[in-house]
């Protein structure tokens, strides 16, 4: 029992909590949040957001592309949802309410891992068909770097909410299994080259590692079935496994090794279904960018001929002077609650009153008693 | 451990952790939910956005809400909305009567958006269309009363274009003239400069939805 790799994992999670707030302080290396950001002058951008931004915002632009390609081949040599593990500061914080929950004893409940990919779907689809980006809405992530940076610590509510569900209902349920942002790192790196490798001659069976793993559904086809490699992608890269080993029987493991052999028709069935479905999803998102977003479009242009037929009668004249320049928000003053005896309008969100309302015949005003000076 | 009995009801501690912590851990949860974010983005009304921003619901889910925009604006115009904004939450925002956006000639908040939620294209101060300026109140600006405060058309940075004077006779008392400042919404950004100089307690200058909406170069 080691806590090497735990040290060297919060120094990294503190160090990202202390670029967020850099800007703070006057430093100018580091811009921005998780979302997208600068740093050292390097444009770094959370593929996801990308993808949402593409298919609500309808917005494409090449550098865009390119900073979330970056981070996206970034964690794909890092590999599984190493972002949730060593960067997403609400990794950090449920992980000590998650120490907190061990000491209570409570909320011993759990999610199944893969529910986050379908999390990713309905936010996908939400955007697409509204235009509401929900995950950006509901992010405990943008949350919290907000209330580092620009002091909103009201949203920072959700981020109790999540952590005491997590506290007292379920395990870690947020990161586990809702978060549509680890649903997506599962599936982007789920081949990655870099894993956690098991010697099963070392094994001694204490499940020492399933009880530090936050996910510890991907331990299993190693423990049971003696895999030489974890392969889910929902592996947090943590190295907790790795710390509290006693018999060494973890360790980080390069490229891709052979799996044991009576796995091997198995997984590959199952690879091809994996492989299947990350099609399936990439050309659901692909689909999705092309759907124009149903309630996403700017008002509508008003016709006005249309409009103009339908009304009955000619539209009343003015019956005062107007100015060449008074229109709009000028005749609402008056006419939009009916001040001054003015008749209000039925249309107040039509600025260009003039060009229907004409100018009528002006009644002679009654000529008001001389005010001020008297001579 | 063999003299252990046997219980396989629930004990009291389990029955008070389900019984009453998790339904007051979703009640939280839910209501916050509920306050903090089932509203549209547009409650409060009008929100100005900063320069360049693309029509308003593309512009919800073009923005990423990284905040950079905020970070680059040298004026601290830009702030950051909070969950008053319903789902507009994290996006940016400039509140003109705290501080109005100094149309910046490099436009450093565009530079700084990687999304393109505001427009890379836009290059020019005259294109931008945030709002327009909007005389909301005419019976207490002063200068439509007949003094000669004409801050809004000093301060305006499209001064003789956006507002103009258009002197008349007064004809209250008869002998002088009232200097009156007249918005053309053609040329108008919406910067909000007017809204903040504004001398009265209430401006009767604000900044408004504008006629004409930005233009953008992303569409596709």
């Amino acid at each position: 029992m080691s806590s090497k790799w735990w040290i060297i994992r919060l120094s990294v999670q503190l160090t990202i909590l202390a670029l967020i707030a850099s800007p703070l302080l006057g430093m100018t290396f580091f811009q921005g949040n998780l979302a997208a950001a600068d740093l050292f002058g390097v444009p770094l951008a959370d593929p996801r957001a990308f993808m949402q931004a593409l298919i609500g915002g309808n917005v494409f632009v090449l550098s865009y592309l390119g900073s979330a390609l970056l981070v996206a081949t970034f964690y794909f040599i890092l590999g599984g949802r190493s972002f949730c593990g060593w960067i997403c500061p609400v990794g950090l914080i449920t992980e000590l309410g998650d120490k907190l929950r061990s000491r209570l004893g409570s909320g011993e409940a759990i999610m199944p891992l893969t529910a986050n990919r379908y999390t990713l779907g309905l936010v996908l689809l939400v955007v697409a068909a509204t235009g509401v980006p929900l995950f950006e809405v509901f992010s405990p992530i943008g949350i919290v770097s907000r209330a580092i940076t620009f002091a909103s610590f009201m949203p920072l509510l959700l981020l109790a909410a999540i952590l005491l569900v997590e506290i007292a209902v379920a395990r870690r349920v947020w990161c586990r299994s809702l978060c549509p942002l680890g649903g997506f790192y599962s599936i982007l790196a789920r081949f990655s080259p870099v894993r956690i490798g098991f010697i099963e001659s070392r094994c001694t069976h204490c499940d020492d590692c399933l009880c530090v793993c936050p996910v510890e559904e991907v331990l299993l086809p190693s423990l049971k079935q003696g895999a030489e490699q974890i392969f889910s992608g929902d592996c947090n890269r943590c190295l907790a496994c790795i710390d509290c080993c006693p018999a060494k029987a973890l360790k980080i493991s390069l490229f891709y090794k052979k799996r044991c052999a009576e796995n091997i028709f198995v997984s590959r069935r199952l690879l091809m279904k994996r492989i299947a479905n990350s099609m399936l999803l990439l050309s659901a998102v692909v689909l999705l960018a092309f759907i124009p977003p149903a309630f996403a479009d700017e008002q509508p242009e008003l016709d006005l001929a249309a409009d103009a037929k339908k009304s009955s009668g000619n539209p009343p004249a003015i019956p005062h002077a107007v100015k060449p320049e008074q229109d709009g928000e000028a005749c609402n003053s008056c006419h939009r609650t009916g001040v001054k005896n003015a008749q209000p309008t039925t249309h107040p969100d039509r600025l260009n009153c003039t060009s229907c309302h004409v100018q009528g015949e002006v009644k002679k005003a009654k000529k008001a008693a001389p005010k001020g000076k008297i001579k | 451990m063999s003299a252990e009995p046997t219980y396989t009801g629930i004990t009291r501690r389990q029955f008070l952790k389900g019984g009453a912590i998790t339904p007051i851990a979703f009640m939280l949860a839910g209501s916050g939910v509920a306050t903090v974010y089932l509203r549209p983005a547009d409650a409060q009304g009008f929100t100005l956005r900063p320069p360049g921003a693309i029509a308003a619901k593309r512009f919800l889910s073009a923005c990423i809400r990284c905040g950079k925009c905020a970070q680059a604006c040298p004026y601290r115009s830009i702030r950051m909305a909070g969950g008053e904004a319903g789902i507009g939450i994290g996006t940016p925002l400039i509140t003109p009567r705290e501080m109005p956006c100094y149309l910046c000639s490099d436009l450093p908040c565009i530079k700084a958006c990687p999304s393109g939620a505001l427009d890379k294209e836009l290059k020019e101060i005259e294109k931008i269309r945030m709002g327009t300026a909007v005389i909301i109140d005419r019976e207490s600006c002063l200068s439509i009363r007949g003094l000669r405060c004409e801050v809004c058309y000093r301060q305006c940075p499209l001064i003789d274009k956006a507002i103009t004077i258009e002197p008349r006779h007064n004809t209250r008392t008869g002998e002088h003239t009232i200097m009156e400042p007249v918005v053309h919404k053609e040329k108008c950004v919406g910067c909000g400069i007017c809204e903040n100089s504004c001398v009265l307690p209430k401006p009767v200058i604000v900044v408004q939805k504008s006629v004409e909406t930005q233009k953008d170069s992303y569409e596709f």
